[in-house]
């Protein structure tokens, strides 16, 4: 689904707060599975993501009647972004955690075959993903998960297209080069990553 | 500027596709859904709350003019002894004068009567306004309205959600639906279970949040009954401000 679209219901009369009202409640139930996904592949904790949803919720409340129709899923996604960014600052995370670690290097953990289970791909992507910049890794989710083009890209994070399409080729190769660690460390350990 | 190939459209079986593809399943719980649904209410409350503070003196006075007898000191238009001698019903409850917050309380008995000639409301004779209970009496907002039912719970609200005291998404959908009805029936021509239906909003909710929108639909109601001096007593006591005021200044073309 591309950025731009959304999904209305049809208000009952024009200009309030029941509208108002029905139209946030709208652009919440579309949006809220791009934004929550975002918002996690960002690297907010799972526990965490429904409190940085409520800011971005409220935020658009507050800003509702300013957007327009049609960009109201961009507004959502920078919103997202901005608080996203805010709320890992916060928390100082140190969760730098190291792809060695992650990939039990030191204790074997789990097989080769725990990687086919969805759960261990997720945490290893979230994983590969921590070791991109916030910047980067919000043009990466958006592209590569969340199928917007550049130019969505660039209007949702208010960026030049240009500085969307560098960050893109930057953490592509952030990525790369963390899933041929991946590889070679799934071989070294005797199974197929 | 053109897009690069995506791995999700490479090789289904590459790492790189398959890592991503995990997170495509990826996705908020049902009680994620349920709970952001009911900060979108919140918030939407709260934007309104906010962009009408302004005219929080005007629902003081609309809560007035909607009470038992207020209207009668602030408009100058009928008695209080009228308004309780054709109603039947009690004006206030026992020790509602007494509660009544100076500030809101004030007009009541200080504004300058309406001028000469003005129309007489008829509100002593409609059991409808006179239902609606007053609101300078009022105990705090929480407290006035119906616990929440739901599983919908603001007290792990994030930063920037109203406190859980004064907020009850459950009531709120539950406001909302009386206005919705009542607007349903306006957009039906039928001003009169309207009028009904904000009476019943009115009673369950003496205190509620969209008191602004029932009031204007109130007036608009009444314009459809052609009551029109109505009207426009109560969009002067309301005033222009908030994001109502276009259709106040609608309602005011109506009923000029």
């Amino acid at each position: 689904m591309p950025l731009s679209a959304t999904r209305h219901r049809g208000p009952a009369t024009p200009s309030s707060e029941a509208v108002a009202g029905r139209r946030l409640e709208a652009l919440v139930e579309a949006h809220l599975p791009v934004l929550w996904r975002f918002t996690r592949r960002l690297g907010v904790a799972e526990h965490e993501v429904d409190d940085v949803l409520q800011e971005v919720i409220m935020v658009t409340a507050r800003k509702l009647e300013l957007i327009a129709a049609g960009a109201e899923r961009s507004f959502m996604m920078s919103t997202a972004y901005r608080v996203a960014a805010d709320h890992r600052r916060a928390q100082r995370r140190k969760a730098e955690v190291e792809l060695d670690e992650a990939l039990g290097l030191s204790d074997p953990g789990p097989g080769p075959e725990a990687l086919t289970e969805q759960l261990e791909a997720r945490r290893l992507l979230d994983t590969v993903l921590e070791q991109l910049p916030l910047e980067q890794r919000a043009v990466f989710v958006l592209y590569e998960l969340e199928g917007a083009t550049m130019a969505e890209i660039a209007a949702a994070l208010e960026l030049a297209p240009g500085t969307v399409a560098s960050r893109l080729r930057r953490a592509r190769e952030l990525f790369e080069a963390q899933i041929a660690r991946l590889e070679r460390a799934s071989s070294k350990r005797g199974g197929p990553a | 500027m053109s897009d690069p190939r995506r791995y999700l459209e490479g090789d289904p079986q590459g790492l790189a596709a398959r890592l991503l593809a995990s997170a495509s399943a990826d996705g908020p719980s049902a009680r994620s859904l349920q709970r952001a649904l009911a900060t979108a209410a919140v918030a939407s409350a709260a934007a309104t709350a906010a962009k009408t503070s302004t005219a929080a003196a005007s629902v003081g006075l609309l809560l007035k003019w909607i009470g038992v007898g207020v209207v009668v000191g602030t408009l100058g238009l009928v008695g209080g002894e009228l308004l309780l001698g054709q109603g039947g019903a009690p004006a206030s409850a026992p020790g509602e004068a007494s509660a009544a917050p100076p500030a809101s309380a004030a007009p009541e008995v200080t504004s300058p009567a309406a001028p000469e000639g003005a129309p007489v409301s008829p509100l002593a004779a409609r059991p409808l306004e006179r239902s609606w209970p007053r609101s300078s009496a009022a105990p705090p907002r929480a407290n006035a309205e119906p616990a929440p039912t739901g599983s919908a719970s603001l007290d792990s609200a994030g930063p920037g959600s109203v406190s859980p005291e004064s907020v009850s998404p459950d009531s709120l959908r539950e406001e909302l639906a009386h206005l919705d009805a009542a607007r349903r029936h306006l957009t039906a021509g039928e001003p009169g279970p309207a009028l009904q239906e904000l009476k019943r909003y009115a009673e369950r909710y003496p205190h509620g949040r969209l008191l602004h929108e029932a009031a204007l639909l109130h007036a608009e109601a009444l314009a459809l009954q052609g009551d029109c001096a109505q009207v426009r007593a109560l969009a002067q006591q309301v005033g222009d401000g908030g994001v109502l005021a276009r259709r106040w200044a609608t309602l005011r073309e109506r009923c000029p």
